[in-house]
């Protein structure tokens, strides 16, 4: 239980780690959009 | 040819096998704490029998394969992939005394699809299965996300030499650190740490659309597992369509896109290198080919008009192809829309997507991200090669935690996966044509179980013929181990019946 503590602990006081996690998100995110915007073009023109 | 094995050698994979075989056994006991926690004390003493058994049979092993001998690359791949085998027996035990399966093939069909995060299922009633056998199922689909390998290197087997040996033979090559042990602990403490914020985002949704809390919170923990393991496992047998949720869906959409990741990529962004998340070359041949084959497939569906509105289309369709190129498998729409409502156009795009797969060292199937982006960069290099006088040397890079050059063992490598994965996917649809089922539905789910993504077009089901379970089954293993491990153990097999 300590180790867990300890892990969510670094989520909070690692920088590297959580600004890490947020560009892997970011990624995720970006290619959500892409894939909407192609969705909404299909939509719009087919 | 190898040379033929000695008692020994048999010793050290029984050893080794031994010790996975505990870790499965004492895996059951989260499982039966669940079970017990909610009053299920059938299923308490389901688990006790696969724990009494599994640990009787894992430490019977160890015992026999006791040997001063250390382990040899043979050793480490014959092992990888036997262990997986005997496990999917001794983990089905618990699903078949549940009553919930109509054979003990079906059960270990179900097993094989957990461990190698297929999520293809075969049980029966999966709306009324009891919470300790969901969470065995989704715990399985999560420990083999990472590797059982990887587990037992953690918990059981950390004086062993030959560490790294076991590790390749399950199919991740890449060390994130210099010990194998620790490049292990890193795994789990990445997947950990997603685990905290993945169950704590979908059980927040999961109040949010109205579960009890309790449910939301189980459901939450769940859905992460197989969602962050690639694995595509629901508490219900609407699978996430029964969510009925566009926060739900794009939560699960952001955790099994970055289970889908190189350990490697989150090591490295995890550790001050954040850029490389958009210059790796797994990441931009991923973000390519889902655009190419978003393009394709919503074409097909909107020139069919199966969903007029963007939104529809990107809930349904967008979420169907990317679930099937991270080889995650979570369906948004009923199995039997893809052959009735679909076109084949889609089913193109879908099929092409699941063979794809994800990165290469994660938890997802398929021919990998990184061989696309290798038999890619060789193709250009071979254009301008012909293109440019004979004399004119060509170096070709790739960025991979790291710019690389580009070597003809990388190309050879990648192509020769490749073709095994074309291989048995060709198997597969051939068994599955053999059987009477129309080819477009057998290429479709032998792409599923090859690339280790458990998207169903309605094929897979308890009624199927046993050759083909079988053939899946064969599949879901050799697609996820990714062929050497098991090369190696057929060739141990030959050495040692061979008569000199």
């Amino acid at each position: 239980m300590k180790k867990v503590m300890a892990l969510v602990q670094s989520f909070f006081t690692d920088r590297d780690m959580y600004q890490g996690i947020f560009a892997e998100i970011a990624y995720v995110i970006v290619l959500g959009m892409i894939g909407f915007l192609i969705c909404w073009a299909l939509q719009r023109w087919v | 040819m190898f040379i033929k094995p000695r008692i020994h050698d048999f010793q050290l994979i029984c050893y080794f096998t031994g010790k996975i075989i505990i870790g499965i056994g004492l895996l059951m006991l989260v499982p039966m704490a669940t079970a017990a926690l909610f009053g299920e004390w059938p299923v308490v003493f389901d688990f006790i029998i696969g724990l009494g058994l599994a640990l009787t049979l894992g430490y019977l092993m160890s015992y026999i394969g006791e040997t001063d001998h250390q382990p040899t690359w043979i050793h480490g791949m014959v092992t990888a992939a036997f262990s997986w085998l005997v496990a999917m027996a001794v983990a089905a035990v618990p699903y078949v005394l549940s009553g919930h399966y109509l054979s003990f093939l079906d059960a270990m069909f179900d097993v094989m699809s957990g461990f190698t995060t297929t999520g293809m299922i075969l049980i029966q009633n999966l709306d009324h299965v009891s919470n300790g056998i969901n969470m065995w199922r989704h715990l399985l689909t999560f420990v083999g996300g990472q590797g059982m390998i990887v587990m037992a290197l953690t918990f059981l087997v950390k004086d062993a030499a030959g560490g790294y040996k076991l590790y390749v033979g399950e199919g991740k090559d890449e060390r994130l650190l210099p010990s194998v042990f620790n490049t292990a602990k890193m795994i789990w403490k990445i997947s950990l740490i997603y685990f905290v914020i993945g169950s704590i985002a979908l059980g927040v949704a999961g109040v949010i659309i109205g579960l009890p809390t309790v449910n939301a919170l189980l459901h939450g923990m769940w859905v992460y597992m197989a969602a962050w393991s690639t694995g595509g496992f629901a508490p219900m047998s609407q699978n996430i369509l029964y969510y009925h949720s566009f926060l739900y869906e794009n939560i699960t959409l952001i955790i099994f896109v970055i289970g889908s990741f190189n350990f490697a990529l989150h090591y490295a962004a995890w550790t001050g290198n954040r850029q490389e998340v958009f210059k790796n070359i797994e990441t931009k041949s991923f973000a390519i080919t889902v655009t190419i084959l978003t393009l394709i497939g919503c074409y097909g569906l909107m020139k069919l008009k199966v969903y007029p509105e963007a939104v529809a289309l990107f809930r349904k369709g967008f979420y169907q192809i990317i679930s099937g190129h991270t080889t995650t498998g979570f369906m948004t729409i009923y199995t039997r829309q893809f052959i009735r409502e679909w076109g084949e156009v889609a089913l193109l795009a879908v099929t092409i997507a699941m063979l794809f797969g994800g990165s290469a060292c994660s938890t997802a199937g398929g021919f990998k991200g990184l061989r696309i982006g290798i038999i890619f960069r060789s193709l250009i290099q071979e254009m301008r090669r012909m293109l440019k006088p004979e004399s004119v040397v060509f170096v070709q890079r790739f960025h991979h935690i790291g710019d690389q050059i580009l070597e003809d063992k990388q190309v050879r490598s990648a192509a020769l996966i490749v073709i095994m994965y074309v291989f048995i996917f060709a198997l597969a649809t051939m068994v599955g044509v053999l059987y009477g089922y129309p080819i477009l539905e057998a290429v479709f789910e032998s792409a599923s179980v090859t690339g280790n993504v458990g998207l169903s077009i309605g094929v897979t089901a308890a009624g199927m013929p046993d050759i083909l379970k079988i053939t899946y089954i064969f599949n879901m293993w050799a697609g996820r181990l990714e062929f050497m491990a098991i090369l190696a153990m057929i060739g141990f097999i030959i050495a040692a019946v061979k008569r000199k």
